[in-house]
């Protein structure tokens, strides 16, 4: 079992990286945009620590900085990448929402990348690899077709998928039940395939669920959808946010991040902290004085 | 051999010596062996890797994708080209960024397979040709036999590229059979800039040409029968097929432009409603010669299910004679 | 007797041929109209073929054979026959229908393209074997321009003297000048008047005398004339403009278009006289012994250029001017009419001699001589 230190750590990297990220907007030092995952750390901790990192493959969406950390802890690369630099996971030319390193790819498109999730999981159930397919999907997804596609592909061939419905109530401006017929848990249920509704309130309980669902995947084949009611503190991008200030403080006051605050010590805070900190410091120091790719190399790729 | 014969024996073989080759579509399975026939036999000699799917043509792409991130080699049949629409998304955005944009190091070996084109009063939406909206996409290519290639062997050598391939059959060439030579035209084989087959098919010998044509895939029926005819008027005509129609690796062939130099006039030919197509790109690659050049292909309108309509939206060998006639008047 | 053809029927859109499966009938048997004779597969389906006439059915093609839409696979007779003397009766009659089609000639797309191009009437060309090909219109052509052809244009000029060519000549400036050629032209026999050339827009079309006025004396124009062998010589007939002769003369020379004399034969040259071209000399003129004429000089009827004399360029001259013994006249000079000349006298150049002058002595250069002549005038009366 992970330690709270280590939870906590992984939290707060996530944490930082992300207000870092849209400080640095703020200081006009970023171009593009970022989907930042504030609130949200939990889930994409949990699962990361669940599955096997060495050989599971995890399809994100344009919110992954959370889960791309949570996989790989390859924050200067991040940071590297939302800067456009060469040393970035994909030499600065995929940005934010376009990452892709090891068994980790992350496409823009709302609901895109989820076939090709399924894809992958027959391949992997073919090969007999044993590895489980994760793909992470947002309340605003549940409208595209193509998820309803991958459910019956999924769920017809027994393919070891988990669809994780990170539920935040809000796809960029607007509130899920002003768009989602029916019930969202409800979803993937009619397609056969096995269903857990849950909230990222209580990490002991999600991290339990989740390693049972990690297990039925990789042994039954089966896939599983996951909805996931969370909550994000950050803008859908970046100073857009005309959400309810009221609402926004009642979650705040509720952030996963501080159960673990509290089963610390305060050094041990201050510490983790300072060593998140001054690591992520460092890591914008060293990219704002790196390069992107040269213009030769980018148009040499290899057509 | 027929052409549909071709494809079917290439992914026999293709199968037999590489078990990381999947093939994905509707109704591919044996007996019925898919609505062109082209994998009959297949899901009986490998059941495990000829995959029935559900009518979900995005997902059925989406799933080759996949397959082919994790190593497998998919080859998906869309039924009918006209359905390609479907899967747009999956191609533009998702198969064809995935090299470039994850920083250039991910192989993504998979073929898209469809035949498209009229002739069979299938309908509008049974009958296009719409091949044309998928060129010049970035790291992808399409490629498109015609009766003078070898569609078994493009198939083959469509995965070296390790890019998303569109690959378009015409469905009238099916039944057809494969010309490699004739009596009555010559026929050779040169490369384009990729290594893939241009066929240079002419009428004559030791005489100049009167004009000269480009064009690839379905319109290489008219060719053959054109040709013929052509050479009973004495019509001098030289025609280049690319079987990689994008992107355009043949507009520097030697041969072609000392052809282009010998003779002025060149007409480009297309299946698909001409404005904004295939033949428009190639003319903007030879507009500079001061050569005259034309181009034509169907009517820019629905293809209509009634045959003689038909017959006048599409092209007709009786059509491209007609052009040729009054280009070189 | 008479034979009827039993076509493949029309297939489906799929198909473009099929395979005789069975024959229903025996061969040589007679068969009914609608009767069913041979079943027939395709790629989609199994039909059977139908009789479409009563008769004795004979087979063209053996079950497992294959044939294409059209193709005439049973053909019935009235009549019972031994069948290879009827296939080859059936063969005949097919050829000689053919060889109707074939009466007509066959020209190939080819030839006639190139028969337009270079304007050949493809009536005039003789088949090889029923077709004219490229290569038939290809030596039509070669044999047109090397001459051993007539076409009608170059008939009309030698229409009189086939062997031994007539002088063409094409005359500048359609006016007086030019009837006075063109009549002298017609006295003499180896020189004939072919188009003339006139900057007045109004006669183009029309002609002088039978001569057509094609166009503007546009020297270009006139010069590729030339090279296209439309014309051998140029004469220019304008008398009144001699800035007009000089420059169409010049220009004209520069362009390497020769000129030709024009001379009445009822003009007398004496022995040893030098002439050159461009000249024209009208009726009964008189050149002296050892007389050198130069270029392009008009002379009108009557006028005498005595022995021993000088005439240069681009002179003019009236009727009846007469020289004496070894006088000059130099460039551009203007002479009316009636002017007698002394013996040993210079004209300087660009003079202008008026009517009625008698020269007495040299004329230097840019003169004009006017004759003062006292007239008493009155009317004439009336019954006288």
């Amino acid at each position: 079992m992970i330690s709270n230190e280590e939870i906590y750590r992984q939290l707060y990297t996530i944490r930082k990286t992300e207000e870092t990220l849209l400080g640095l907007f703020s200081r006009g030092l970023l171009n593009g945009t970022v989907h930042t995952s504030i609130g949200q750390e939990t889930i994409a901790v949990t699962i990361m620590n669940c599955i096997d990192r060495d050989r599971d493959i995890v399809f994100s969406n344009h919110r992954a900085h959370g889960h791309f950390i949570a996989y790989s802890d390859r924050v200067e690369e991040l940071i590297f990448e939302i800067m456009g630099k060469e040393d970035g996971v994909c030499a600065g030319l995929g940005g934010s929402q376009h990452i892709h390193y090891k068994n980790f790819y992350t496409n823009g498109i709302q609901g895109g990348i989820v076939p090709i999730a399924v894809g992958a999981a027959l391949a992997e159930k073919v090969k007999n690899s044993g590895s489980i397919v994760v793909v992470f999907l947002g309340d605003g997804t549940m409208g595209e077709g193509v998820v309803y596609e991958s459910f019956n592909l999924a769920s017809k061939w027994s393919l070891p998928v988990m669809f994780v419905l990170e539920d935040n109530q809000y796809a960029q401006s607007t509130r899920r039940d002003l768009v989602h017929a029916g019930s969202l848990s409800e979803r993937a249920r009619p397609f056969g395939i096995k269903t857990l509704s849950i909230d990222d309130q209580s990490f002991e309980n999600l991290f339990a669920n989740i390693k049972e669902v990690v297990n039925f995947l990789r042994y039954s084949s089966k896939p599983v959808f996951l909805h996931i009611e969370t909550y994000r503190f950050s803008p859908h991008s970046k100073g857009d946010d005309y959400r309810n200030t009221n609402e926004i403080d009642f979650y705040k006051a509720k952030d996963p991040l501080l159960q673990f605050r509290a089963k610390l010590t305060e050094d041990v805070i201050l510490r983790i902290e300072g060593e998140v900190q001054g690591r992520i410091n460092k890591a914008v120091e060293r990219g704002l004085n790196k390069l992107p790719l040269s213009i030769d190399k980018f148009l040499n790729l290899g057509e | 051999m027929k052409y549909v014969e071709s494809l079917n024996f290439a992914l026999s073989n293709l199968m037999s010596t590489d078990e990381k080759v999947i093939l994905v579509g509707e109704d591919l399975a044996d007996p019925y062996g898919g609505a062109f026939k082209v994998t009959k036999g297949l899901s009986t000699r490998f059941p495990d890797r000829v995959l029935n799917t559900p009518i979900s043509e995005a997902s059925i792409v989406g799933m080759g994708i996949g397959l082919s991130l994790r190593g497998f080699k998919p080859i998906i049949e869309i039924m009918f080209g006209d359905f390609l629409t479907l899967t747009f998304d999956q191609i533009l955005n998702h198969a064809a960024k995935f090299y470039a944009m994850y920083g250039a190091e991910i192989k993504l070996p998979m073929i898209v397979r469809t035949p498209m084109g009229g002739g069979r009063g299938y309908g509008p939406t049974h009958s296009q040709s719409i091949e044309k909206y998928f060129l010049g996409i970035p790291y992808t290519r399409v490629v498109a036999p015609s009766i003078f290639h070898n569609p078994g062997e493009l198939l083959i050598d469509s995965f070296s590229f390790n890019l998303p391939v569109i690959f378009i059959e015409h469905k009238l060439l099916y039944p057809l059979n494969l010309v490699d030579e004739d009596k009555e035209i010559g026929i050779e084989n040169l490369k384009d800039t990729f290594n893939f087959p241009v066929v240079k098919v002419k009428n004559f010998t030791n005489k100049d040409p009167d004009i000269i044509l480009i064009t690839y895939g379905g319109i290489s029926k008219h060719i053959f029968e054109l040709l013929k005819i052509l050479k009973t008027e004495e019509i001098w005509v030289a025609v280049y097929i690319p079987a990689l129609i994008s992107p355009i690796k043949f507009d520097k062939l030697d041969d072609l432009l000392t052809s282009l130099k010998i003779c002025d006039k060149l007409l480009v030919i297309e299946d698909a409603s001409v404005d904004f197509g295939w033949s428009a790109e190639v003319v903007s690659r030879f507009c500079n010669l001061g050569i005259h050049i034309e181009r034509m292909g169907a009517l820019n309108t629905i293809i209509p299910a009634s045959k003689e309509l038909e017959g006048e939206v599409i092209l007709s060998t009786k059509k491209i004679y007609s052009k040729i006639m009054e280009i070189i008047a | 007797m008479r034979i009827v053809e039993i076509p493949l029927p029309q297939l489906g859109v799929n198909d473009t041929s099929a395979k005789i499966v069975e024959w229903h009938t025996d061969e040589e048997k007679f068969v009914n109209k609608g009767e069913i004779i041979c079943t027939v597969e395709t790629t989609k389906s199994i039909f059977d073929v139908e009789a479409p006439d009563s008769g004795y059915c004979y087979f063209l093609v053996s079950p497992g054979g294959e044939v294409n839409s059209g193709d005439i696979i049973s053909i019935l007779t009235d009549q019972k026959v031994n069948k290879e003397e009827l296939l080859n009766l059936y063969r005949n009659q097919k050829a000689v229908e053919q060889r109707i089609d074939d009466d007509e000639i066959r020209i190939t797309e080819k030839a006639k393209l190139l028969a337009l191009r270079l304007n050949i009437d493809i009536s005039k060309i003789k088949p090889d074997n029923y077709v004219i090909n490229e290569d038939a219109v290809l030596k039509y052509y070669e044999s047109l321009r090397s001459g051993k052809i007539k076409t009608d244009f170059e008939d009309t000029m030698d229409d009189l003297f086939p062997d031994n060519r007539v002088e063409r000549i094409a005359i500048i400036g359609a006016g007086d000048g030019a009837i006075q050629i063109i009549d002298c032209l017609n006295k003499l026999s180896t020189q004939k008047a072919v188009m003339l050339f006139d900057d007045n827009k109004s006669l183009h079309g029309k002609k002088v005398a039978g001569v057509p006025i094609i166009g503007n004396v546009d020297y270009e124009k006139i010069s590729g004339l030339f090279i296209e062998n439309k014309f051998d010589k140029l004469i220019i007939s304008v008398s009144t403009s001699i800035s007009f002769r000089e420059k169409a003369f010049d220009s004209l020379v520069k362009l390497n278009v020769p000129f030709t004399n024009v001379i009445h034969p009822s003009t007398v040259i004496g022995s040893n006289v030098k002439i050159g071209v461009g000249n024209v000399i009208l009726a009964n003129c008189h050149i002296g012994a050892c007389a050198k004429i130069s270029n392009n000089n008009f002379i009108s009827a009557y006028c005498s250029i005595e022995h021993h004399n000088e005439l240069y360029n681009h002179c003019s001259f009236g009727p009846g001017v007469l020289t004496s013994s070894k006088v000059k006249i130099k460039d551009r000079v203007r002479f009316g009419t009636g002017i007698f000349i002394e013996p040993h006298i210079t004209i300087g150049e660009d003079s202008v001699i008026g009517s009625g002058a008698i020269i007495t002595k040299d004329i230097p250069p840019k003169t004009m001589v006017k004759t003062q002549i006292n007239y008493i005038m009155r009317e004439r009366p009336s019954g006288a």
